[in-house]
């Protein structure tokens, strides 16, 4: 109870849950629809150069998350490349980003490396899915008069439904146990700025030695998970009912 | 038939095999006899030999070696600073004295040094040797009884260390062998050409220094340069010596055990100072951004007058400047401070670091793992360290002819002699849950999301628990 009750006075203390809630935000619905969006404008050829243009969103997964965590904490350093670029753009040499100082905005730049990174993975699933679609039912709908719009959302979402569901359940899981990026971008601070569960579990697990604090954050861990993941498929059936 | 042939098959298998015994019998004893033969030839060949060995051993006695032997090691050591020359100077002695052992060295340093052994340590993988606090950082370490008291390897060699370098650590043991006398974990670095130039000078108070920010800033200049992205380094390098000047050695000693309270009004007042640097702009708001790698090349190409930092970075400095531009830098610690009651002028301070040897190692792992630990802190070592950084040595050894030194590596030690009192570094003296809200706390009230008051009252409710 001892343990439950410092855990609870934690949570409360640094608000991580919070920060969790943001990171799957980030990937649910900003890594899907993106990922999803930019397949969908391969699938329909719309972007030239479109072998260059998947293995250009795609590289960052081809590099470590700890050389992606300290690569961009030197670009959003205060004497890195961002600030040099914001400095040259608004022609003010005094300019020094303080972004990362604000409770409210210190996960914004977290969040667009989340993009960056992973953007690439749910591209290659979703297009993969597309390519699998019966071309002939797409040009059906073309010759019934079906308009673009139309057809995304009649024709290519339904029949992605099982996909998304997967992608969403991946995108939490991989969301609530996000640790190593942003352990080394950020390392949880300043202050509890930026400290999710998995650093949390860490710093108690392994630089206090609290075990029993540790795995009651990752009981906390796992319990979310499964909630969010039921949660998921039930919007899914919901979904799949209204659509029947 | 078949019977009868079965009986013949038999009875050869038993002549033959009374054949072969006989004969082997006779052999036997014809080949004893050509065996003493040849084994009183072969005697005197080992006789011979070994008449040989032992004159080359005798030969050999001083460079005596030992086995074959490889060490893991978990050193503390920022492989892209310059003191990694150091370093690797140190090694390659360490190689050429004993062919024989085989370091395999694992590098890390400032916080992912810390996780990586508290992570090797929880899974009960610890290298032969590692880089250790005397206490604090390293505390839960000697807590779980996971190093070798060094003592016995040490035996009467301990004369040959200053007395208060090698006194019982944590447990009474000897965990780790100090590599320096003593640390002085807050420095205030001057660059006193910059305030030359902006017509300053040393400020002697806290108010002088505040005034100080504009001219400094309006130079473009950061007032004071102390890169704290890393929670420890505000607590360590700077808050450590605030509350020793601010609240003294007695108070500090006294709310270890709940005789004073971190509810007291110095040590709010300490908190309160925190909050008045960033404040006042002494420590500009994107300090708290700044990697802690970063200080010294920034403060080498003047990006401020002042830099805030452990004496462990004259080690960094140095190399980034040449012997001219080192006269231009100066030592000292932070302006006295209305209502101190602490010693004026005091720095905060802990016993040395050193490496230390991981429990239950012995026979020639054992043998080797210390050779390297009192390579590290003895004459050998300790002489590079003196003269490419300045590090006064654990080791008791006459420095005075060391001429060829650098300028700032002469300061350095001066700076020992003019600060007289160490006052002590928080994380040396407190773990655990208070010293994290110190540590995150001190962040949070740079940034202005908690009062001076509440943290104090946070800190306290934590160190109740645990003291």
């Amino acid at each position: 109870m001892d343990r439950v009750g410092k855990l609870y006075k934690n949570i409360q203390r640094s608000g991580f849950l919070v920060l969790n809630f943001i990171v799957i935000f980030v990937s649910v619905f900003g890594q899907i629809p993106l990922g999803f969006g930019l397949a969908y404008l391969i699938y329909r050829k719309s972007v030239k150069g479109s072998g260059f243009f998947q293995a250009m969103v795609f590289l960052p997964m081809v590099i470590s998350t700890i050389i992606i965590g300290i690569l961009w904490s030197k670009m959003f350093s205060p004497i890195g490349v961002v600030p040099r670029i914001i400095q040259a753009i608004t022609n003010n040499p005094n300019y020094s980003m303080t972004i990362m100082n604000s409770k409210q905005l210190a996960m914004i730049p977290i969040g667009f490396v989340l993009l960056w990174v992973y953007t690439g993975t749910y591209l290659i699933i979703f297009l993969a899915n597309l390519q699998n679609i019966d071309p002939n039912i797409i040009e059906a709908a073309q010759i019934d008069g079906a308009t673009d719009g139309q057809i995304f959302i009649k024709i290519i979402v339904p029949q992605l439904y099982g996909v998304i569901v997967l992608t969403s359940i991946l995108a939490i899981s991989g969301s609530l146990r996000s640790f190593d990026l942003l352990f080394t971008m950020t390392g949880g601070g300043p202050a509890y700025y930026t400290n999710l569960l998995a650093i949390y579990m860490y710093n108690y697990s392994f630089i206090h030695y609290n075990y029993g604090v540790g795995s009651a954050i990752s009981t906390v861990m796992v319990i979310l998970s499964i909630v969010l993941v039921i949660l998921v498929r039930f919007v899914r059936r919901k979904v799949e009912t209204m659509g029947a | 038939m078949k019977k009868s042939l079965l009986w013949l098959l038999i009875m050869i298998l038993v002549v033959s095999m009374i054949a072969t015994f006989s004969l082997a019998g006779c052999k036997k004893e014809e080949v004893a006899g050509e065996e003493a033969v040849e084994e009183e030839a072969v005697e005197e060949e080992v006789a011979e030999e070994e008449a040989v060995e032992e004159e080359v051993a005798e030969e050999e006695v001083e460079v005596e070696l030992g086995p074959e032997v490889e060490i893991t090691m978990l050193n503390y050591l920022d492989i892209t600073s310059p003191e990694a020359a150091v370093w690797d100077a140190t090694v390659e002695a360490f190689n050429a004295k004993y062919p024989n052992i085989t370091l395999t060295i694992e590098n890390s340093f400032g916080d992912a040094y810390h996780q990586k052994l508290a992570a090797l340590a929880g899974a009960g993988d610890l290298p032969d040797v590692m880089y250790l606090w005397p206490d604090g950082r390293s505390i839960e370490i000697y807590k779980n009884e996971l190093t070798e008291d060094l003592y016995p390897f040490l035996g009467a060699d301990k004369d040959k260390y200053t007395p208060s370098a090698v006194a019982p650590q944590y447990g009474g043991k000897l965990n780790e062998l100090p590599i320096t006398a003593g640390t002085a974990c807050h420095v205030l670095y001057v660059n006193t050409k910059i305030l030359d130039d902006l017509g300053l000078s040393m400020p002697a108070t806290y108010e002088e220094f505040v005034a100080m920010v504009e001219p400094i800033s309006a130079a473009g200049l950061y007032p004071i340069l102390m890169p704290n992205k890393a929670a420890w380094v505000m607590q360590s390098c700077l808050f450590s010596a605030l509350v020793g000047r601010i609240c003294g050695q007695e108070w500090i000693d006294k709310v270890l055990t709940g005789e004073t309270a971190f509810t007291d009004q110095e040590f709010v007042d300490s908190l309160a100072l925190v909050a008045d640097l960033y404040e006042t702009g002494l420590l500009p708001p994107q300090s708290i951004q700044l990697e802690y790698g970063d200080g010294p090349n920034l403060f080498a190409t003047g990006r401020s007058p002042f830099m805030i930092d452990g004496d462990w970075r004259v080690g960094a400095l140095t190399p980034l400047l040449t012997e001219e531009e080192q006269a231009d830098f100066e030592l000292a610690v932070f302006p006295d401070i209305v209502g101190q009651k602490g010693v004026s002028g005091s720095t905060a301070g802990v016993a040395s670091t050193g490496f230390g040897m991981k429990a239950g190692l012995t026979g020639d792992k054992a043998d080797a793992a210390w050779k390297w630990i009192s390579f590290f802190a003895g004459p050998e070592a300790s002489e590079l360290r003196f003269v490419e950084e300045g590090m006064i040595p654990n080791y008791i050894m006459d420095l005075s002819v060391y001429e060829d030194v650098q300028p700032l590596v002469v300061k350095r030690a001066a700076f020992y002699a003019e600060v007289s009192t160490n006052t002590s570094v928080l994380d040396a003296v407190i773990t655990g849950d208070p010293i994290e809200l110190i540590n995150s706390g001190l962040q949070q009230l740079a940034l202005g999301d908690i009062t001076p008051e509440k943290l104090a009252a946070d800190i306290e409710a934590a160190m109740e628990l645990v003291r």
